[in-house]
């Protein structure tokens, strides 16, 4: 059931602890991959050295930023079927209608409080 | 009777008529024939014509020279009356030359002279034309003066009144408060030019006065005022012109001056152009103050536009700041609420006290996210180009009170909503106005009291009036302007939460608009708030 094999594209380690907590919290048997480079789990996917079912994507990151990954990321056919979900603090129109544009699942606007966070995550990965 | 004295009409009559032997003369049969001669080419003249005869120069006169006597005075008395009797007040003056006559044969000549006489009951001055000629007896010697005569007084009033007017003309000219001068003939002799007018030229009057313009005033020479002047003069079409540049003698110096002036032409009495009136005012000062205060406007509105410019890019950097800046605040604070929540489950064991600061680091991490979103929120309102489009402000209410659904339960809240129109406008921002004024109403409800919210519309002119009114706590009166600043909060947060930024939104969405928003509210009755909004945006997609 749901997703299993998670992967989560963000530079903060603060919030990559916090999502890995909640991750944690949801299910045991979740595995869950973060990288804080967009370019390095791009290469890593393109080269098939990490396989994943589905994509958590800070899009506010230095190097390769959210959107720069997202437009690689749908040039390959092989990737592009895996679900794509950004997550980020911004709470912009612009940047949902531009995310979701690029080809994102979904648009989750990282939630200050922590139970919701892990009731938003429950949806989308159970 | 003899026949020399027929016709003659009233004067022939009273000629026959008068009994001639009580004079000197003696009746007319003994009449000498140079004398009877002399009657008879009077009476008959049309011509005014009197004689003196004899040693006492008695008189005759004919119907033309019977008007000159007037009524109630010398006619008919003077007829064959001594001359000293009848003209005792001009005595003086017609004796000596009915003398020279007389005496000499000679004949006199005098035009337009003033003889005043008694005539009409009063003295009169009267003008004559007149000679006196000597009449020879048969002996030839000289025995009478023939006057023949014409009074001239109405041509002469007539010529004195045009002098006067003359006169007075020239006075007015030279007392008028403006320049002024005439300018006589094809090469504008300076006929007459008042002092205001040579101060004007920088000249002295001789320098000028009956000289060609140009000859005594060879500083404005070749700056154009020839050929206008010669137009006049020609054509008889007056000219003038404001703020003239004209340079002008001052002081051994030439200056740049400006003038006001007007040319126009005179016509004689032929109906030819004999002249040229010239009105002038010297308005240097007023064109130099009006240049000066055009520099000064044309300096005020380049600092105005460069202000404007920094301005605009200040306000543009200050919106980029306050985006970033909430935005980058955005995620401490959401770390703090996160991890203050996680340690709290993570540490079932602490005792009441840490458990509860915990809860208020939470609290205040989460508070401290909605301000930063609302600050962020209100800041995009600034940056975001306007995209009207036609929005029907019903479904926007309905999405709405959907959004606050759960709020409106809670309350108990009965939200009636009547005629509401579709116009031009930006979707979200519309959706964000209803939602902090319903919000707003939902919150500020009094204890106990079911809210009663109601939302209506009507079109003035062009623009939509909305008003959304509740039931609730209402405000001060003094407080209706206060209430739509940045953070302008009426209730500590504790009462009543929010971050005093929903109206300050309101009232920029209303701007954004072009169009306002104002309240009006009662302490414990309630608060309405008016919406101005155009029905129409100038640049709708």
């Amino acid at each position: 059931v749901g997703y299993s094999s998670i992967l989560l594209i963000d530079d903060d380690e603060d919030d990559q602890e916090i999502f890995l907590t909640a991750i944690g919290e949801i299910s045991t048997s979740a595995t869950c991959i973060a990288y804080n480079n967009a370019r390095i789990a791009l290469e890593k996917l393109e080269n098939r050295e990490i396989s994943v079912d589905i994509i958590f994507l800070d899009l506010n990151m230095p190097i390769m930023n959210g959107k720069q990954f997202l437009i690689a990321f749908m040039k390959n056919d092989s990737l592009k079927k895996i679900p794509v979900i950004v997550l980020s603090t911004s709470s912009q129109q612009q940047a949902i209608h531009e995310a979701k544009s690029l080809g994102a699942t979904d648009f989750i606007t990282k939630p200050a409080d922590y139970l919701e966070l892990k009731n938003i995550l429950f949806t989308i990965l159970v | 009777m003899r026949d020399f004295l027929k016709g003659g009409g009233e004067m022939g009559a009273l000629t026959r008529a008068l009994d001639w032997s009580k004079t000197s003369l003696g009746s007319p049969d003994e009449w000498p024939l140079s004398l009877c001669t002399t009657v008879a080419t009077l009476l008959s003249s049309r011509f005014p014509m009197f004689l003196w005869w004899g040693e006492d120069l008695i008189q005759f006169y004919n119907d033309a020279y019977r008007p000159s006597l007037g009524n109630d005075g010398k006619h008919p008395g003077a007829l064959g009356q001594k001359a000293k009797d009848t003209w005792p007040e001009i005595w003086d003056i017609i004796y000596p030359l009915i003398r020279q006559v007389l005496d000499t044969g000679e004949a006199t000549w005098s035009e337009d002279q003033l003889i005043p006489i008694y005539r009409n009951g009063k003295i009169e001055d009267v003008y004559w034309t007149f000679g006196y000629s000597p009449v020879p007896d048969d002996a030839f010697r000289i025995a009478g003066v023939l006057v023949v005569c014409m009074e001239t007084t109405q041509k002469v009033l007539a010529k004195k009144q045009v002098e006067e007017n003359e006169k007075n003309f020239r006075n007015v000219i030279l007392k008028a408060p403006i320049a002024i001068c005439i300018l006589r003939g094809p090469n504008h002799l300076v006929e007459i030019a008042n002092e205001h007018m040579l101060q004007l030229w920088g000249v002295t009057s001789a320098k000028v006065l009956h000289k060609p313009l140009f000859e005594g005033l060879p500083e404005v020479k070749s700056q154009g005022f020839e050929k206008l002047l010669a137009g006049v003069y020609h054509t008889g079409e007056g000219f003038s012109a404001q703020n003239v540049e004209v340079a002008l003698p001052r002081n051994g110096k030439i200056e740049q001056e400006y003038v006001d002036f007007l040319y126009e032409a005179e016509t004689g009495a032929g109906g030819f152009i004999t002249g040229i009136i010239v009105v002038a005012v010297l308005v240097t000062a007023q064109v130099k103050a009006r240049r000066q205060i055009e520099e000064v406007v044309a300096d005020r509105t380049k600092e105005l536009a460069q202000a404007n410019l920094h301005l605009q890019r200040s306000n543009a950097e200050l919106s980029r700041f306050a985006y970033i800046a909430s935005h980058d605040l955005q995620e401490p604070a959401r770390k703090i609420a996160t991890f203050s929540q996680m340690l709290q489950n993570s540490a079932p064991e602490l005792d009441e006290k840490s458990r509860n600061y915990l809860a208020k680091i939470n609290k205040a991490g989460g508070r401290m996210m909605t301000l930063i979103r609302d600050v962020l929120s209100y800041s995009e309102l600034s940056k975001q180009a306007p995209a009207f489009e036609s929005v029907d402000l019903g479904v926007v209410i309905q999405d709405v009170k959907t959004e606050l659904e759960l709020l409106i339960e809670q309350k108990g809240a009965d939200i009636g909503v009547d005629g509401l129109p579709i116009l031009e406008a930006i979707p979200l921002q519309m959706f964000q106005l209803f939602g902090n004024l319903l919000s707003n109403a939902l919150k500020y409800s009094r204890q106990a009291v079911p809210p009663v919210i109601r939302i209506s519309a009507q079109s003035e002119g062009g623009y939509c009036h909305i008003q959304v009114s509740d039931n609730g706590i209402g405000f001060e009166q003094e407080y209706a302007e206060q209430i739509f600043s940045i953070f302008q909060r009426l209730h500590r947060k504790t009462e009543y939460t929010g971050t005093g930024i929903g109206l300050a939104m309101c009232k920029k969405i209303a701007e954004n608009h072009h169009g306002d928003i104002y309240a009006s509210g009662v302490p414990g009755r309630g608060a309405t708030f008016h919406i101005i909004l155009p029905e129409k945006q100038e640049n709708a997609g």
